[in-house]
């Protein structure tokens, strides 16, 4: 789908709170150093596993940088790091009063669990019924009174809404008073280029006169480490080297990126600066099984839909920044889809989980967020693979060039 | 404005607490019973809530009949979909003249899976207690913990149809259905599929979401008489009933539809969506939020206040979002809002939720097809803050050809459907 060229849709502002750093600046300069913030698992005590390793947010307090201290224990880490990085785009973007938060769009791809998830269910698993062992067949049946009784003195009544995904859209429309349009979109590896591309769709169409697009994700916990790494998703090694012929695996990392989305006369108008345009999107579903796509072919159908419809051949482009799970089955299907969509010539490859992990819901966000603030001599393609067998594709362009 | 394009509704499926499908859930609509009864999933004596609408005869779950290897071992809100999906898929003839893969679409409205949860919870107890995880690592199914996100009954709906065009899954809370619709209704306009499988599923009557929303207040302690528990805009209501089922529905842009001759059930022709940007459980006493929902679905179909013949309202029975919605409905249909019939099914079939949206969108294109308005349950005596023109206890007849159905959900999501009959 390509947003409309009248309208044509323009980041003006860019938020990002990765394991590079706390700010947009931070994780610029970590980007620069090329600092691997991949380390053992710090959160909870993952010594067992076979993977240990993964990029945590070092430093992040909320009672800093969220304006509203009282509603911070309402929110789920997911939902903390996305408003900040949301408040900071909204800033950079340099919004002042003469934008109306009313007619907004809001467009988040949001994890939704992490350590409240888990005092959750440490609650539930002290309910069990009191006559059988871990060794019972009916050993997750739950004694319900008991559970009733705990949770009445244990349990902040607000928990079991903490704990529904869209509790980040809820707090950051409640945080920037943006009320249009919007939605939420489940977590895996796409759904953050997908609501970048929602957003920009919405901005062509006149559906929102601008909008607030990202991503947040904390999927660092001992549920997705023991389920991912089962699957064959993690790396044994500790690290995360996409494309490398010794991949072994992702490692998995929190982050959450938000873009100021708006059309190019409006941000003129207002003296905003836009930092890239937002071309085109694609998107394909893969039927196979679970985990990212593993066939070239959903790869390409949603790159080539975006760059058909960006008008744009395999030669214009100028740079391809990959999804790069360091997965090597994933990766082969992505590379011989990036072969078959640029004929054979690859354009110049860039990958950043090797810094960060996979951020998955976080993720796509997060390279939009870096490629606006990076130099350009070309238009761009993003891809991104969701676990439920999405693939996206967005088209980035520089201002000048077509 | 992407213009008042509309998507053909070729195909429509439901299993809801009335009925595990769409023609006898309607059926026991129209006949007035009621599905919210005392818990049967678990023993719920010694909850302050013990009742629920619950999706029962799980003998008669062709799911668990079907060859599709692995379905007895599904959660509970996936399989609901997949029978509403499929009922929704053979009406449309699809079975039959499949589409091209790449063109068919998915957009559907979940939430986490909650029933694996408890199974989710045991791995926990088990390994936090462990001073080394190894000796589990072996025993770990690969599958359980994707299985809960929100967006399972996406991948394996994919899976099951086939379907390789753009897959999305909304999640936002009661809103989500609704918003399923909305997203198909948009990938229809702008060309990215021929065909959406659109829809909501949800399986929330569990132990541990009833101690969440009861702790907050939102479920009604009618427990001694389940029947009279849910009663939408009625001045005695205290509260919803959790409820569990899934709906689907077959959109087509109009040129495809025409094409393969398919049997038009009726139109989605506008989609709405807003926040409140207010609290996370109320929503504002003036109708804001839902009022700019409802607004924008009638400019996205073309359509103004005096063409709403029917409104199908969120209606949760709680105090504040009946109340809310009164505000939000006379609003946007200003002069028209005290002759336009308003009713609510969660009166007789709970609040399914995610699923919510969806169910009672198919619900409002078989009424207006039918020519006769589903009544709410309970409506002995209206509140007079909900002054509007109510359907109480008995269905009414009605030639109305354009409905607006309304979803409203925690967080402060919502969203407005326009639905309109075949002929129009």
């Amino acid at each position: 789908m390509r947003f409309d060229p009248d309208r044509c849709p323009v980041v003006t502002g860019v938020g990002l709170l990765t394991p590079l750093g706390l700010t947009r600046a931070q994780t610029l300069v970590g980007l620069w150093e090329q600092r691997c913030e991949v380390g053992p698992i710090r959160c909870f005590d993952a010594s067992a596993f076979p993977w240990n390793q993964a990029a945590e947010i070092q430093g992040f307090v909320p009672r800093k940088v969220l304006p509203d201290r009282k509603a911070i224990k309402l929110m789920s880490p997911p939902a903390r790091l996305a408003v900040a990085a949301a408040l900071e785009a909204r800033a950079h973007a340099e919004v002042g009063y003469e934008v109306d938060p009313r007619d907004g769009g809001l467009y988040v791809a949001a994890g939704y669990e992490t350590i409240d998830l888990q005092s959750v269910l440490g609650m539930m698993a002290s309910c069990r019924p009191a006559h059988l062992g871990p060794e019972d067949e009916d050993w997750h049946t739950i004694d319900v009174l008991r559970l009733w009784r705990e949770a009445r003195f244990r349990m902040n009544p607000l928990n079991a809404l903490k704990i529904l995904p869209n509790m980040a859209l809820a707090h950051v429309s409640i945080a920037t008073g943006l009320q249009g349009p919007n939605s939420s979109i489940g977590p895996h590896g796409a759904s953050g280029l997908q609501a970048v591309a929602d957003a920009a769709l919405a901005v062509a169409d006149g559906e929102a006169p601008y909008a607030l697009a990202g991503g947040t994700d904390a999927p660092i916990n001992i549920f997705m480490t023991a389920y991912f790494g089962v699957e064959g998703l993690l790396s044994e090694l500790g690290r995360c080297r996409p494309f490398a012929p010794d991949a072994d695996g992702t490692v998995l990392g929190e982050a959450a990126a938000f873009l100021w989305i708006e059309p190019l006369q409006a941000a003129r108008a207002r003296g905003a600066t836009p930092l890239r345009r937002l071309i085109s999107a694609g998107q394909a579903h893969d039927p196979g099984p679970y985990g990212p796509p593993r066939h070239p072919d959903a790869w390409l159908r949603a790159g080539e839909q975006a760059l058909t419809d960006a008008g744009l051949g395999p030669r214009d482009v100028a740079r391809w920044t990959a999804d790069g799970w360091g997965v090597p089955r994933v990766d082969r299907a992505e590379l011989t889809a990036a072969r078959e969509l640029f004929g054979g010539r690859l354009p110049r490859r860039r990958a950043t989980k090797d810094l960060m992990g996979h951020t998955f819901a976080a993720a796509g966000a997060v390279e939009v967020g870096i490629s606006c603030c990076e130099p350009a001599d070309g238009p761009e393609l993003i891809w991104a693979a969701g676990v439920d067998g999405t693939v996206a594709a967005l088209v980035l362009a520089p201002l000048e060039a077509s | 404005m992407s213009g008042p394009v509309r998507a053909a509704i070729t195909g429509m499926g439901a299993v809801t607490p009335l009925g595990r499908d769409l023609d006898s859930s309607w059926q026991r609509l129209l006949a007035g019973d009621i599905a919210v009864d005392t818990i049967t999933a678990w023993d719920p004596d010694g909850f302050p809530v013990r009742i629920a609408a619950e999706v029962r005869d799980e003998r008669d779950d062709p799911a668990l009949h079907s060859d599709w290897v692995g379905m007895h071992r599904l959660d509970r809100r996936i399989r609901f979909a997949f029978q509403a999906a499929d009922e929704a898929w053979a009406q449309a003839g699809l079975y039959d003249e499949p589409p091209h893969p790449d063109r068919v679409g998915l957009s559907v409205g979940a939430e986490a899976g909650r029933k694996l949860l408890q199974k989710v919870s045991a791995d926990y107890a088990r390994w936090r207690h462990l001073d080394s995880l190894e000796p589990v690592v072996p025993h770990i199914h690969a599958q359980d913990y994707p299985r809960l996100q929100p967006w399972a009954p996406t991948r394996l709906l994919g899976r099951r149809f086939g379907m390789r065009g753009p897959a999305r899954t909304s999640s936002t809370a009661c809103t989500s259905g609704a918003q399923a619709l909305g997203r198909g209704l948009q990938m229809i306009r702008r060309g990215d599929a021929d065909v959406v499988l659109a829809g909501g599923t949800d399986a929330l009557v569990e132990a541990f979401m009833v101690t969440g929303f009861a702790l907050i207040g939102a479920l009604s302690e009618r427990n001694d008489e389940p029947a009279r528990a849910s009663r939408p805009f009625d001045v005695d209501r205290d509260g919803f009933v959790l409820a569990e089922g899934a709906g689907f529905v077959v959109l087509e842009s109009e040129r495809h539809a025409r094409q393969r001759g398919a049997d038009v059930l009726g139109w989605l022709a506008g989609y709405g969506s807003s926040l409140n940007a207010w609290r996370i459980t109320d929503s504002p006493p003036d109708g804001g939020g839902a009022y700019e929902a409802l607004r924008d679905a009638l400019t996205d179909a073309g359509v103004t206040a005096s063409d709403v013949q029917y409104v199908n309202a969120h209606g949760t029975s709680t105090l504040m979002n009946d109340q809310s919605e009164t505000r939000a409905i006379q609003r946007a249909l200003g002069g028209h809002a005290a002759t336009t019939p308003v009713s609510s099914n969660k009166g007789q079939m709970g609040h399914l939720v995610a699923a919510a949206g969806a169910v009672e969108a198919v619900f409002t294109v078989r009424a207006l097809a039918e020519g006769i308005l589903p009544a709410t349950a309970n409506l002995e005596r209206p509140d007079p803050v909900c002054d509007l023109d109510h359907i109480p206890i008995e269905p009414r007849s009605a030639d109305a050809h354009t409905a607006v159905s309304n979803s409203f959900g925690f967080g402060g999501s919502n969203a407005s459907l326009v639905l309109q009959r075949s002929e129009v």
